[in-house]
């Protein structure tokens, strides 16, 4: 019996763009692949705490603070099914004060962590004073002579050239997947960890690993499967999440349950 | 009885200076103080496998990859006696290459440096291509004409972004969390212990709990209770200690782990 499907991970664990072009709403989450497995295993409750670019280290921390919290309020592991989809290695999360320190919005408003400004600071600064840094997303602002600029422009370099490289980020990474799967298995978690959109680091051997011949990564899977549904910004409609969740869904009812 | 004590840290935990200024010799692990950890719960066999200037997410990785390494060689955890050192919250790792570039002069005076057992040398570069980087520390060399600098190339964006308690405490939380269910789920009496500075304003992790030895408490950190219990008469040139203070911890610790973990 599964009381709770508990998920965590980034964007495409939030079904980010389920609802439409550029769209980061929570009600997102409905549409996500892990809000069918919550279905299919008859789950009373779903938790699906992803943030869109959220980084590895972000999601597995957060995993072990959420699954803390619900153990202090008595729920039992063996009750709970968690989904951890882990992410790309080239993301960062930086100090939000920091970062937008000499800026404003665009409307020309201060940065602050108040959620109601618009437009909206990012949803992790609000929550927990950090921003997250992809790869290749823009964080507009304007600059002190009224220019609107990316805030993350100097960030790119130093973290390619120092930071988002195979020495750094592997062992780490590594470490998160086996630490998680492990602790999850000690305590009698039941849990499946995938990919979301790379697969740099090579997960263990075992049921509780989600990876096909065909497809390695949520990411990978959609855009083979279903080009047609992607989305503005590099997401999908809630059909792939379907989809997928039915892949996702055998395997675990074959494997892990 | 305990078989093995597996330690992993800092330079505090390395025993850096021990045997003298600047020493960065593995034989100093033999006085620092796991060693008499491991002496005192009667174990034959010593692993210290800390690093100088190793930052908390290291010693987080290579504890597990080693303990996965003992289990597959048939050790039994309840054999083994953990001793985890929780080091500063400012540091940082970096891509080795990507600072020093690897040109073949590059590459030559890293083997000088080596051989010479040059004080900046990064030994963890060699092992994991990476290089430790934390704040007053400094690795500065002019090579054909070009300035490398850490505190001028690195330190000020960790500065900037990286090294605030919003950025790392979190973190390190989850780390000590997850590591510390794990040891306990898989039955290794442990114990965790400052090495520089206590653990403050944590959220997350139950001080209470007896295999946190005094983390949120001052001048139980291993180089607090070194300078107040010694002033600088057992501190070395590059702020660590002769063999006392760790014979001194050693025994402290002893203490609270027999009457509280074994």
């Amino acid at each position: 019996m599964t009381k709770i499907l508990y998920a965590n991970g980034d964007s495409f664990v939030a079904g980010m763009e389920c609802l439409g072009d550029g769209d980061r709403s929570p009600e997102n989450k409905e549409y996500a692949f892990p809000k069918h497995l919550a279905v299919a295993l008859g789950s009373e409750q779903y938790i699906n705490n992803a943030y869109s670019g959220a980084t590895n280290d972000f999601i597995f921390r957060q995993t072990i603070f959420d699954l803390q919290e619900l153990e202090k309020k008595g729920t039992d592991p063996a009750e709970v099914f968690v989904l951890v989809g882990f992410t790309s290695l080239h993301r960062i999360e930086l100090d939000g004060q920091r970062l937008f320190e000499g800026y404003t919005d665009i409307a020309g408003h201060p940065i602050t962590r108040i959620k109601e400004t618009l437009p909206a600071p990012p949803v992790e600064y609000t929550d927990y004073g950090t921003t997250f840094i992809t790869a290749n997303n823009v964080i507009l602002a304007k600059n002190q002579q009224g220019k609107i600029v990316n805030v993350a422009t100097n960030v790119y370099p130093f973290c390619v050239k120092y930071l988002w490289t195979n020495p750094v980020q592997q062992l780490s990474q590594q470490s998160r997947v086996y630490a998680l799967h492990t602790l999850l298995k000690l305590k009698g978690y039941k849990h499946v960890i995938l990919n979301t959109c790379s697969d740099e680091v090579e997960f263990p051997p075992g049921p509780n690993f989600f990876i096909t011949p065909d497809f390695r990564s949520f990411y990978e899977y959609a855009i083979n499967f279903y080009p047609r549904e992607r989305r503005n910004h590099n997401h999908f409609s809630p059909l792939p999440h379907e989809m997928y969740a039915k892949e996702l869904i055998k395997h675990i009812k074959d494997n892990i349950l | 009885m305990k078989k093995l004590l597996y330690a992993n840290g800092d330079s505090m935990l390395f025993g850096m200076e021990c045997l003298d200024h600047a020493s960065k010799l593995e034989a100093n692990k033999q006085l620092a103080f796991p060693k008499h950890v491991s002496d005192a719960l009667g174990c034959n066999e010593y692993i210290n496998n800390s690093y100088n200037g190793a930052t908390n997410e290291f010693i987080f990785n290579t504890t597990l990859a080693d303990l996965v390494k003992l289990e597959q060689s048939g050790h039994n955890p309840t054999d083994v006696f953990v001793m985890i050192g929780i080091t500063a919250l400012h540091r940082h790792e970096i891509d080795g290459q990507g600072w020093f570039g690897m040109d073949a002069h590059m590459i030559k005076t890293l083997e000088k440096m080596q051989k010479q057992d040059f004080l900046g040398y990064p030994v963890e570069f060699n092992k994991y291509g990476i290089m430790f980087v934390q704040p007053g520390l400094e690795v500065e060399m002019v090579l054909q004409g070009k300035d490398y600098s850490l505190q001028k190339d690195i330190v000020p964006f960790l500065t900037t972004y990286l090294w605030t308690e919003t950025v790392l405490l979190a973190s390190q939380e989850a780390r000590i969390i997850a590591l510390h269910e794990i040891l306990k789920l898989k039955g290794y009496d442990h114990i965790f212990v400052n090495s520089v500075c206590p653990l403050e304003r944590t959220k997350h992790v139950d001080l209470s709990c007896k295999n946190f030895y005094k983390l949120d408490q001052h001048g139980h950190a291993f180089w607090e209770y070194a300078v107040t219990k010694y002033g600088d008469s057992e501190r070395r040139q590059y702020n660590h200690f002769t063999p006392v203070p760790h014979e001194s911890f050693g025994k402290e610790l002893v203490d609270y782990i027999v009457k509280n973990i074994l």
